[in-house]
């Protein structure tokens, strides 16, 4: 259940962050703030104690949906939200309440897929 | 495409030197020798644009002063709404992106003083998002602005695009002074 939950708030923050940057012609930070604040709003009304990590999660996914549309694509998105959500279930024990630690996760994600797609092609160039 | 020269090295080493904290601090405790692996993802640097800020006195104060704003606004609103470090810190994005930058008249370069202002407001919001136990006193909220200020003005015009940078820069503000002030003590 979890790792269901991690997974769609990581895509669902990454893409649709850079969507409305892409479609809605948004700055990135308005998109990010915006859409973190519409799915935090409804926790601190509501007591979901078990779900807590959820808006973590889409706050942090969204600083990858912050990226350039002149470098990545949505694939890409989804694969370094995909990768932030992967690493944020791992790493979190240990981000002992340090501020930007979701942010820089999310930007190794982003670099993670840069340097993979770099080398795919420099792979497919050599075949 | 971008002209390599010795000082392009300070926004690479910048980022470099943040993200081998990261490393360091939060990933090696846990994983051990595979923290190595998390070296792979600084290959991608030299793909990115990397270009040196000139020193101007009136940009590197509008970023520390931004990135003060950004990280006092949301400590504030964490203590006197009793809300959540999330809440705050979109609600504080929110704000800021609704300051406009592009009034007419305003020269360009007006503009992108004013964007730049606003992305380290954002980027103080996550420095913000610290647990109260590292801020002993509100001292240490000034030095982690001016660290925070410094860092952005050296990596505001280098790695556009990247998402994440501003979450970096929050995180090494941050974890330059505990670092500091543990050597020190």
């Amino acid at each position: 259940m979890i790792i269901l939950i991690t997974i769609i708030c990581s895509i669902a923050g990454g893409l649709g962050t850079f969507m409305c940057t892409e479609k809605l012609k948004w700055y990135p930070l308005k998109s990010s703030a915006i859409l973190s604040l519409v799915i935090a709003t409804p926790f601190e009304i509501c007591n979901f104690n078990n779900y807590l990590d959820i808006p973590l999660i889409f706050f942090g996914a969204s600083f990858v949906g912050m990226s350039s549309n002149d470098i990545f694509n949505k694939l890409q998105i989804t694969i370094a939200a995909l990768l932030f959500g992967f690493s944020h279930f791992l790493l979190s024990s240990n981000f002992n309440f340090i501020g930007g630690t979701l942010g820089t996760t999310a930007c190794l994600s982003c670099l993670s897929i840069i340097v993979l797609s770099r080398y795919s092609k420099e792979a497919k160039a050599n075949l | 495409m971008y002209q390599k020269n010795k000082i392009n090295y300070i926004p690479l080493l910048t980022l470099g030197i943040i993200h081998l904290f990261f490393l360091w601090l939060i990933i090696l405790p846990l994983t051990g020798r595979y923290a190595l692996l998390g070296v792979i993802p600084m290959l991608g640097y030299k793909t990115l644009p990397i270009k040196f800020t000139k020193f101007n006195f009136l940009e590197l104060s509008t970023s520390i002063i931004s990135f003060g704003l950004g990280m006092c606004l949301t400590i504030w609103i964490i203590i006197k709404l009793e809300t959540s470090t999330v809440f705050a810190a979109a609600l504080i994005g929110t704000l800021a992106s609704f300051i406009p930058n592009n009034v007419f008249g305003l020269k360009p370069n007006t503009i992108q003083k004013i964007t730049h202002g606003k992305l380290a407001i954002y980027a103080g919001t996550f420095a913000g998002m610290t647990g109260f136990q590292y801020f002993t006193n509100f001292s240490s909220i000034i030095y982690i602005a001016i660290i925070g200020g410094i860092i952005y003005n050296f990596l505001q015009n280098s790695f556009t695009g990247l998402g994440g940078k501003l979450g970096s820069i929050g995180f090494g503000a941050t974890i330059i002074y505990i670092s500091i002030k543990h050597f020190l003590s």
